[in-house]
């Protein structure tokens, strides 16, 4: 079963995301802020990454910089998920290792697209 | 006495120290697992089913505090002990690690006779769990149905934990309730909430096997339910307790009770009258009365402070009524051999058995209209009311429930009409008065239908002139059996 971890600190969008991700057969693990986020995604090794942007302590950004720069986690794909459809965010998102980007909210049959794409790719 | 099974996992990224401690460790009958960093630490943790873990602190990228974070939104300190290994230097880690939820430490260089009881004593602790979850079965604690909440007390650190199930009961989310016992303690009913506390009591001492009790908890929207709880407690080796865990269950609708004061209703009131009126037909000496009980002005009260206050008031009045009761020396049992029941609005009523003479239950009125002549304190505010009590006795031979009350109801309003906080018993006069009262009443209803009002006319005569200037106009009532009435 392949588990993503998504990390999201707004309790109600993490339960619905994770519960539409259980629904089509992931196993999920989550986290609710940028550290534990961390260290979730280093204990857990996921296959993949789900992550908000806008984040508690530490940001989506640097977690996701910190998760590239490890040897050890640099290999699970990552997908930014932001508020804004912003194009610096776009920008930002690969500049610092997001191996993709959607915008909330999420549809979800555009997510799981990436998402499955993602996993083939790395495959 | 040592598990032969137990399975250690040892985090350290020193692989000197983890090699040490393994080698000792595995001497004395423990498996070992190592790990030298918190990389897919948790995947590990459940692939291998490690029994407990010594952790480091100081570890690069996840630290062991960030590791301890982590595990412990998987498992608990019982599910899985985590001792947490140290620098001398490092005591605020500890102090924060102890907050995460690790169970113990141990300090770099490691005294190897202190580890190796710090873990003895952690997997002692675990296996009372697991004789726990082969106990639940006995006790049935888990797994009663889906709508029964779990609770899991850690009498060490004084914590429980909440079934997300058992905070549903009470109208709360998972997150809205945590983990001090004074979530669980602070929403028992006021009254029930020593008797709880004794009965856990008796079951830590050994009186009872298990503890259990019927308890009256508040609801988020502010009413109270009732709530079988049960649990049973889990002792270490030695018999010291370390943690309690039980089934809470709403059993509201099988107590009928009134949400507002948490009292049984009416329905439940007059299903217990007739269960003793049946027990009075096989043995007819037993006496037993109802109490009607009115609070004098509480419509005043509603109207002029709120009926915020005015609930206030109420549940104020059904904890003085049930306190009064318990302690009086008259009905003073093991089995409460009284019955306290919210009608509605402001009516109560009382059953009370196991009565000798008919001056028992005048003897119980008087008192509590003693008690609740006391003034309420309610929002800082002192609040003044009585009560006019009507008693009904079972002697009068009554078959069922509804004349009892109806009784009992008469003696009240003749109570309230000769001013107020009285108590009367009621006598075959007040029957009689009420009878004919009532069966005026009727009749008045039927006359209009029955064309039995007819006018009669009284002239005015003027003295001076002797002429008529005219009349006055009155009703009469031709009554078919007492002949023609007026209105005196």
């Amino acid at each position: 079963m392949t588990k993503i971890l998504l990390i999201e600190d707004n309790e109600m969008n993490r339960d619905m995301l994770s519960r539409r991700l259980e629904k089509k057969g992931y196993r999920v693990v989550t986290a609710n802020d940028g550290s534990q986020g961390h260290s979730m995604a280093v204990m857990e090794s996921p296959e993949l990454i789900l992550m908000d942007i806008g984040l508690p302590d530490m940001d989506g950004w640097e977690v996701t910089k910190l998760l590239k720069a490890n040897a050890s986690t640099r290999n699970i794909p990552i997908i930014a998920l932001t508020a804004h459809a912003l194009i610096t965010d776009r920008a930002k998102a690969f500049e610092v290792g997001c191996d993709d980007y959607d915008t909330k909210p999420v549809e979800f049959g555009r997510l799981r697209e990436k998402i499955e794409t993602l996993l083939a790719k790395k495959k | 006495m040592e598990s032969p099974l137990s399975r250690l996992l040892i985090v350290d990224d020193s692989e000197i120290n983890r090699d040490m401690l393994a080698r000792r460790l595995t001497r004395r009958g423990y498996e070992i697992s190592m790990a030298e960093s918190a990389h897919g630490l948790l995947e590990r943790v459940r692939k291998e089913n490690i029994d407990l873990i010594l952790l480091d602190i100081e570890m690069p990228e996840i630290t062991g505090l960030d590791a301890l974070k982590a595990l412990r939104q998987y498992y608990t300190p019982i599910q899985l002990p985590i001792i947490m290994v140290t620098a001398r230097n490092q005591s605020e880690d500890v102090i924060v690690a102890l907050e995460l939820g690790a169970n113990d430490y141990l300090t770099k260089p490691i005294d190897f006779p202190i580890a190796l009881a710090r873990i003895k004593t952690q997997l002692s602790h675990k296996r009372a769990e697991n004789a726990l979850r082969e106990s639940e079965e006995r006790y049935a604690l888990a797994a009663r149905g889906a709508n029964d909440g779990l609770w899991d007390w850690n009498l060490v650190a004084d914590i429980i934990y909440f079934s997300p199930r058992w905070k549903a009961t009470l109208g709360y989310q998972d997150h809205e309730i945590g983990s001090s016992p004074e979530e669980w303690f602070g929403r028992i009913h006021e009254s029930d909430r020593d008797l709880v506390k004794r009965r856990i009591a008796d079951h830590q001492n050994g009186a009872v096997p298990h503890f259990e009790s019927e308890i009256r908890m508040l609801h988020k929207d502010g009413t109270y339910r009732w709530m079988l709880s049960r649990g049973v407690m889990v002792r270490d080796e030695n018999g010291k307790p370390l943690r309690m865990a039980g089934s809470q269950t709403d059993i509201t609708e099988g107590k009928v009770a009134d949400p507002l004061t948490g009292l049984p209703n009416r329905l439940f009131f007059i299903e217990r009258l007739l269960r003793l009126i049946e027990q009075r037909k096989r043995r007819t000496d037993a006496l037993f009365a109802v109490l009607f009980l009115d609070l004098d002005g509480f419509k005043m009260i509603n109207d002029s402070l709120g009926h915020i206050v005015g609930d206030k008031l109420l549940i104020s009045v059904s904890k003085r009524l049930l306190d009064c009761l318990r302690s009086h020396d008259l009905v003073a049992r093991a089995d409460e051999p009284f019955t306290v029941a919210r009608l509605g609005g402001d009516e109560f009523a009382i059953l009370l058995d196991h009565l000798n003479t008919p001056d028992d239950a005048k003897a119980v009125a008087d008192r509590l209209m003693q008690e609740l002549n006391r003034p309420f304190e309610l929002d800082e505010k002192e609040i003044f009311t009585s009560v006019s009590i009507g008693i009904a006795l079972s002697s009068s031979g009554y078959l069922y429930p509804e004349e009892f009350l109806r009784d009992a109801d008469t003696a009240m309003y003749r109570a309230k009409s000769t001013g107020k906080a009285r108590s009367e018993i009621f006598d075959a006069d007040m029957r009689a008065t009420i009878t004919s009262r009532l069966q005026l009443e009727t009749d008045l209803r039927h006359a209009l239908h029955r064309k039995e009002f007819r006018n009669v006319y009284q002239p005015i005569v003027l003295l001076s002139t002797g002429q008529v200037a005219g009349f006055e106009a009155l009703l009469r009532w031709q009554h078919p059996e007492r002949g023609l009435l007026g209105p005196a």
